[in-house]
């Protein structure tokens, strides 16, 4: 096992959780708006439906094109997040992040070091990956089905473990 | 196959880090201890051994009574 089947397994995750993030940004963009002017950012409901929607398409984009960009793009708005989380913590005025809607997610280290890891197992894949992830893991076969399979589990852990920040 | 291998690596240190929640949130309490040696080391024990409700979310006055 390499590293760079590490950081796909990591894009997967990330591209996965995105989808899951924007999908329920898209459908309750409340507290997202909330946590993005606690940092001192313009924002409304609109905005933040449009920014939902580039992530999903960003996100799709990242597993299906061949293209290194959406990928670049993906690991780029990790960076941004971890920055915003960062910014969060920094100002300390709200313990709701926005990231998943009305499903909540608070702010704190766990989403920083997770949106950290991310950003660096995708901006990874860059690096020596050619070709759609999406291609190379063969999705329509048993073990590219297992490897959807485990990426979907790991985005719900990855969200479950953001979601208990309060937690030692 | 490889590409397997590394996903379930993944989604183990993640559910290795949930389960670590959980299993500390149900009832527990760390508690440290002083070992022979001298050294510090923290010990798990339940929380109703040493007088808790067992519910972190609520307070040990609450329990009491």
């Amino acid at each position: 096992v390499s590293i760079l089947q590490f950081s796909t397994a990591l894009t997967i995750v990330a591209a996965l959780l995105a989808v899951g993030a924007g999908l329920t940004k898209l459908l309750s963009p409340r507290s997202a708006v909330l946590a993005m002017r606690s940092v001192g950012l313009p924002s409304s409901d609109a905005a933040v439906r449009l920014g939902s929607l580039v992530e999903c398409v960003v996100a799709a984009a990242a597993l299906v094109s061949p293209s290194w960009i959406a990928r670049l793009l993906l690991a780029l708005s990790f960076g941004a997040l971890t920055a915003f989380v960062a910014a969060a913590l920094r100002t300390g005025r709200a313990n709701d992040c926005g990231c998943f809607g009305a499903a909540g997610g608070e702010i704190g280290r766990r989403h920083l070091a997770l949106n950290a890891a991310l950003c660096v197992g995708v901006a990874a894949t860059l690096l020596g990956r050619s070709g759609a992830i999406a291609g190379s893991v063969r999705l329509g076969s048993f073990s590219g089905a297992a490897v959807l399979l485990v990426g979907i589990v790991s985005a719900l852990l990855a969200a479950t473990y953001v979601a208990h920040e309060g937690a030692p | 196959m490889d590409q397997l291998v590394a996903s379930i690596t993944v989604a183990l240190g993640l559910l290795v880090l949930v389960l670590r929640d959980v299993l500390i949130d149900h009832g527990n309490v760390v508690r440290e201890t002083s070992a022979p040696d001298g050294a510090r080391r923290d010990e798990v024990v339940d929380a109703e051994e040493v007088g808790g409700s067992g519910d972190p979310t609520r307070p040990e006055e609450e329990a009491a009574a």
